[in-house]
């Protein structure tokens, strides 16, 4: 059934229609775009390198998170290129061990949030009437909860672990996932492809699949890597607040806040993954306005 | 314009209910015994605090009949009794929440000042240095934590200026300049985060009515660049940025409790940290509604003035 495509698209090949297969057809014109938007370039690489940080990062760390290199409070230097904290642990090695868990944390509650929220978010979309009022009902609900302290006040009741660090961040994210994709598919059902496989009996979830997903996969893409930076950042203040990965396992929040304890002894102690935080935050930043761009020519014009 | 504040004022409630249950199923969360966790395993041995405690929090009678019986006790005022405090949990949060309702005006005061004008700037001027570097601007205040902008200012504001206080906070009532010195540092923390982002929106929101057919019509009548700005094209360009700025303001409610705990500002951020370190559960409880309710009605309000503001806004 799925390779026979009985009408086709170009019946209206506007230009935002197949967003998506144009993105992956077109490795060119990406390429050329990023030649032309150096911030989404250093987004990229700043993204690149994180991600390869954290696959390698017990080969790149000189130490174990938890060894005592035998100096404490050292400075910055050659052999502690970010310093030493009060228990004698080297920081570098600690950040780049901690990236494994702020990613570990933020990629899949987006990850879970985006299985759900998209289904659930073309769904309502492209049904329409009751389901979607009452499935708008339910995420103004979601949306009047003041987030951090709801994720706090949900991480204190379920005990902090990077379980419920990723469930907390996904329960918040799924309306804003849903929200994105209902509203492009609620004008994608109204173009004649879409009414034209609803004439010939297409089903709800072929058409979905086929026809409203590569339309809009864009704004839900540029919207992962958003959230992929807020995740980061939610994950980093439950840490700082204690309320995040516990220690002793090394993260850039809980860090951030362990350093302020010491910090009359040395700045560096806080500098460092304060600078971890926000150059990741900058980096997926970047790279969803890069996206953003690539995929919708018209706001590029003006940037 | 009545008839779209009262059926606004009717949808508040489906969403109300909502939060209160959301809420009152949160405490059904928590893993173990309840009355343990809370009191310690030699006072939830005694059977007559177990039986205070579970009659406090509702959980001797069954599931639903304790919903109605606590959202009843909501709407005459009670939020509950908090037994670590020897108070009742409204006047704990009352006693704390102006003081964070003070740091996030001020702080959205800052986050205007700098963005509104930073942003119409930097569209007018675009392309040239002054709109990369407000755009530069902007980036690092959307991509820096606020926790950790608050921690690099309590940390070098010591080093560096040893006279000023960041720290702490005075009632504004004993001393108002004081109060003002040290609720600065925190807001201004919030203030370039979110200043940043206004920023944003004001620049794309400028660009795009500089655009538009009557302001091009406004040039050619001959008027002056600054009219042509501030009298024609900001008008319109800064309904999108109200917009922006009631969602932000919602965000204050409850987004200052990392720099409540940074600066040692006793606001409902703390009060609900706090309240987790000692499983106060009625207080996290009451101050997660309270907070929700305080929400719910910004961004009523927010839709009812921008509804004002623009007339292109129908009123459905």
């Amino acid at each position: 059934m799925s390779t026979i495509t009985p009408f086709p698209e170009q019946i209206e090949a506007g230009p935002e229609t197949e967003v998506l297969v144009r993105a992956a057809t077109e490795p060119r014109r990406f390429l050329r775009h990023l030649g032309r938007d150096p911030a989404m370039l250093v987004g990229l690489v700043i993204v690149t390198v994180l991600i390869v940080t954290a696959l390698f990062a017990p080969l790149i760390a000189p130490y174990g998170a938890n060894d005592n290199s035998g100096a404490m409070l050292s400075p910055p230097g050659w052999g502690h290129p970010f310093g030493t904290n009060i228990q004698g642990r080297d920081l570098f090695s600690r950040e780049i061990l901690g990236s494994r868990n702020s990613l570990g944390v933020a990629i899949p509650a987006v990850f879970i949030a985006v299985m759900i929220g998209l289904p659930l978010g073309m769904l309502i979309g492209f049904r329409g009437g009751w389901i979607d009022s009452i499935a708008l009902r339910v995420f103004d609900i979601l949306f009047a909860l003041p987030a951090i302290l709801f994720a706090i006040a949900l991480v204190a009741y379920l005990g902090p672990s990077e379980r419920n660090l990723i469930l907390t961040i996904t329960v918040l994210y799924i309306p804003r996932v849903a929200m994105v994709a209902r509203a492009p598919t609620l004008s994608v059902r109204e173009r004649q492809f879409v009414q034209a496989a609803k004439m010939f009996g297409g089903g709800v979830v072929w058409t979905l699949r086929k026809h409203i997903l590569p339309n809009i996969a864009a704004p839900v893409l540029v919207e992962s890597s958003l959230l992929l930076s807020e995740a980061l950042l939610t994950e980093a203040a439950l840490s700082f607040l204690g309320l995040g990965i516990q220690p002793p396992n090394p993260s850039w929040g809980a860090d951030l806040g362990d350093g302020r304890q010491f910090m009359e002894l040395g700045a560096f102690q806080v500098i460092f993954p304060g600078l971890m935080i926000m150059i990741a935050v900058m980096g997926f930043n970047l790279l969803g306005d890069g996206l953003r761009d690539f995929f919708d020519p018209r706001i590029r014009k003006q940037a | 314009m009545l008839r779209y504040i009262i059926r606004r004022l009717f949808l508040l409630i489906p969403v109300l209910l909502g939060v209160t249950f959301l809420t009152f199923a949160l405490v059904r969360l928590i893993p173990g015994d309840i009355v343990t966790r809370m009191m310690g395993v030699t006072d939830a041995n005694n059977p007559q605090t177990r039986a205070l405690v579970l009659h406090e929090l509702g959980l001797d009678r069954p599931l639903l009949e304790q919903y109605v019986w606590w959202l009843g006790r909501l709407l005459r005022g009670d939020f509950g009794y908090s037994f670590l405090r020897h108070s009742s949990v409204l006047s704990e949060i009352l006693r704390r929440f102006p003081i964070s309702l003070e740091l996030g005006a001020f702080s959205m005061l800052i986050a205007m000042l700098i963005g509104i004008p930073l942003g119409v700037l930097s569209a007018v001027k675009r392309g040239r240095v002054l709109d990369y570097a407000a755009r530069l601007f902007s980036l690092f205040g959307i991509s820096a934590p606020n926790f950790f902008v608050g921690t690099l200012i309590v940390v070098f504001g010591a080093i560096w200026f040893p006279g000023i206080t960041t720290l702490g906070y005075v009632p504004f009532h004993q001393a108002p300049l004081q109060n003002l010195e040290r609720m600065f540092w925190p807001a201004l923390t919030l203030g370039i985060g979110i200043g940043a982002i206004l920023l944003r929106y004001t620049r794309s929101s400028v660009l795009e009515v500089l655009g538009e057919d009557y302001v091009r019509t406004a040039e050619a009548k001959g008027l002056s660049p600054f009219s042509v700005i501030f009298v024609h094209a900001l008008k319109n360009a800064l309904i999108p940025v109200i917009t922006a700025i009631s969602v932000w303001t919602a965000f204050l409610i409850g987004g200052t409790v990392l720099l409540e705990q940074v600066f040692t500002i006793p606001g409902v951020g703390r009060l609900i940290l706090s309240a987790i370190q000692d499983r106060d559960y009625p207080i996290i409880q009451g101050t997660v509604v309270f907070l929700s309710f305080c929400v719910a009605l910004t961004m009523l309000v927010s839709d009812i003035l921008v509804a004002l503001v623009d007339p292109r806004v129908k009123f459905t």
